[in-house]
């Protein structure tokens, strides 16, 4: 394969280069190509264990953090490669922007999950942080739900609103990329439409790219769908292309419950 | 190990396959009626279109059933949307066997007819389109989907020959304008025929190939 699309230069927010990972003596990853348009939704598909989350934990560096983890190839966004050793890392993930598996608010209000990363090593007065939360929650659909109680605990929320919350909380430093990593696998179909739709907004604005092992959550929310299997890009295509007609055997297997 | 889903599938196709031998026999019993222009058979007919509906909408059910079920995929939802298309092209089939019985009903004065020999042609062309139509589909047989495709020129020309010529003869009162008619509707429900037919293998196309050939020319296709 692998990629059967052409992006136009113009379009491409990342490209990601004969990227290998390895865990150790594991390769995770093995020599991925693909170029991530713009203010589209990108969703990664594939069994578990396949590599979706190391290869999304890419984009932003996560996998720094796993100890024997190593990077070979080039992840470029915006045209600079993300591993070339001066990269700040801060300024890194603060451009792209994670929301977890689980919702992870901090033990704090609603208002300090949201105030607290601007509050680190920036001196903004109460009234921009008062600003950037509302504008941060109604992003995230949420406001309307918790601006009357924004000094609660956001662990009284529920799942489906603090998994909202964490995206506020992404959305408030004003990244230019959101990774998804399985964002609905702990959250009940309703809270799952509310954040499925949010993604659909926030496209309009940003570059987002979904880790799923939901395939109708990938077919309805994404506009381009990559399959993963066994660290191997099998295809990468537009999504309708891919849950209509894919070109490759294993993609159309795997997509339709024939394996994996 | 065959997932639930496929065995539906199959039972899904199975019924396809029942309704396209259904609106066969129905057909066979029209171009036999043609032929001999009893008009006993048109009961028959009448039945058999009947029993097509029914099974028609049995299987839009079905199949709306599985697609809010299994929400399928690819390949699978081709077969699902193809099978559902194809079954209405089917149903309108019938329906077009059952215009041409009520056709030659409405002339029982002037049976019987000597029939003109393009509709005699068209009689076997459609039959042949009808039948390799759903052989593309129950085969997954991509050539005699596009075989078919380009068998529906013919029909069309044929029908233009029988219009024309019979429009002309009503003018200039060459033809009684009732036998005129006659072979004018008759002549535009087997190119009806022929034009559904090619739906099923426009449907089967994409069944096989995941790529809409509707509307295209030949040429567009096979360029």
């Amino acid at each position: 394969m692998k990629s059967n699309i052409i992006i136009p230069a113009g379009e491409i927010k990342i490209v990601v280069e004969h990227l290998n990972l390895h865990y150790g003596n594991k390769q995770v990853l093995q020599n991925i190509n693909l170029a991530i348009p713009e203010k589209k939704v990108t969703a990664i598909i594939g069994p578990s264990g396949c590599g979706k989350s190391s290869f999304v934990r890419i984009l932003n560096r996560m996998n720094d953090l796993i100890p024997e983890a190593r990077v070979e190839g080039r992840v470029l966004i915006d045209g600079e490669n993300i591993y070339d050793k001066d990269v700040d890392l801060v300024a890194l993930r603060k451009k792209v922007g994670m929301v977890f598996q689980k919702p992870n608010p901090f033990p704090k209000s609603i208002y300090d999950n949201i105030a607290y990363g601007l509050k680190i090593g920036n001196h903004r007065s109460r009234a921009e942080l008062e600003q950037i939360v509302e504008r941060s929650l109604r992003q995230a659909a949420l406001w309307d739900e918790v601006k009357d109680r924004l000094h609660q605990n956001a662990m009284k929320l529920s799942g489906g609103q603090q998994q909202r919350l964490c995206i506020a909380r992404a959305l408030a430093v004003e990244p230019e990329i959101i990774l998804f990593d399985e964002p609905c696998s702990a959250i009940d179909p309703i809270a799952t439409a509310r954040v499925e739709e949010l993604i659909h907004q926030l496209k309009k604005d940003y570059t987002v790219v979904i880790v799923t092992h939901n395939m109708q959550q990938a077919a309805r929310v994404s506009d381009y769908t990559a399959f993963l299997w066994l660290g191997e890009l099998i295809e990468y295509d537009r999504t309708e292309k891919i849950f209509t007609n894919p070109a490759n055997k294993m993609t159309e297997d795997y997509i339709t419950g024939r394996f994996g | 190990m065959d997932r639930v889903f496929d065995q539906e599938l199959n039972e899904l196709k199975e019924k396809v396959a029942r309704l396209m031998t259904l609106v066969g026999q129905t057909f066979n019993l029209t171009a036999e009626l043609l032929k001999r222009q009893d008009l006993s058979l048109g009961a028959a007919i009448a039945e058999l279109e009947q029993k097509s509906d029914e099974l028609e909408t049995d299987l839009q059910k079905r199949a709306s059933v599985l697609m809010a079920r299994h929400q399928p995929v690819a390949r699978d939802l081709r077969l699902l949307l193809v099978s559902m298309n194809v079954a209405h092209e089917l149903e309108r089939i019938a329906d077009q066997c059952l215009n041409i019985s009520q056709r030659l009903e409405e002339s029982r004065a002037w049976l019987p007819v000597a029939w003109p020999p393009e509709i005699e042609e068209m009689v076997s062309r459609t039959g042949d389109m009808l039948s390799s139509a759903n052989r593309a589909y129950l085969e997954h047989n991509e050539e005699l989907a596009s075989q078919t495709i380009g068998q529906d020129i013919f029909l069309d020309d044929l029908k233009s020959t029988i219009t024309n010529r019979y429009f002309d003869s009503i003018n200039k009162r060459a033809t009684d304008p009732a036998r005129a008619v006659l072979f004018i509707l008759v002549s535009r429900h087997l190119e009806k025929i022929g034009d559904l037919a090619k739906n099923i293998a426009e449907e089967s196309y994409y069944l096989i190939r995941g790529e809409f050939i509707k509307h295209l020319r030949l040429t567009d296709i096979y360029h």
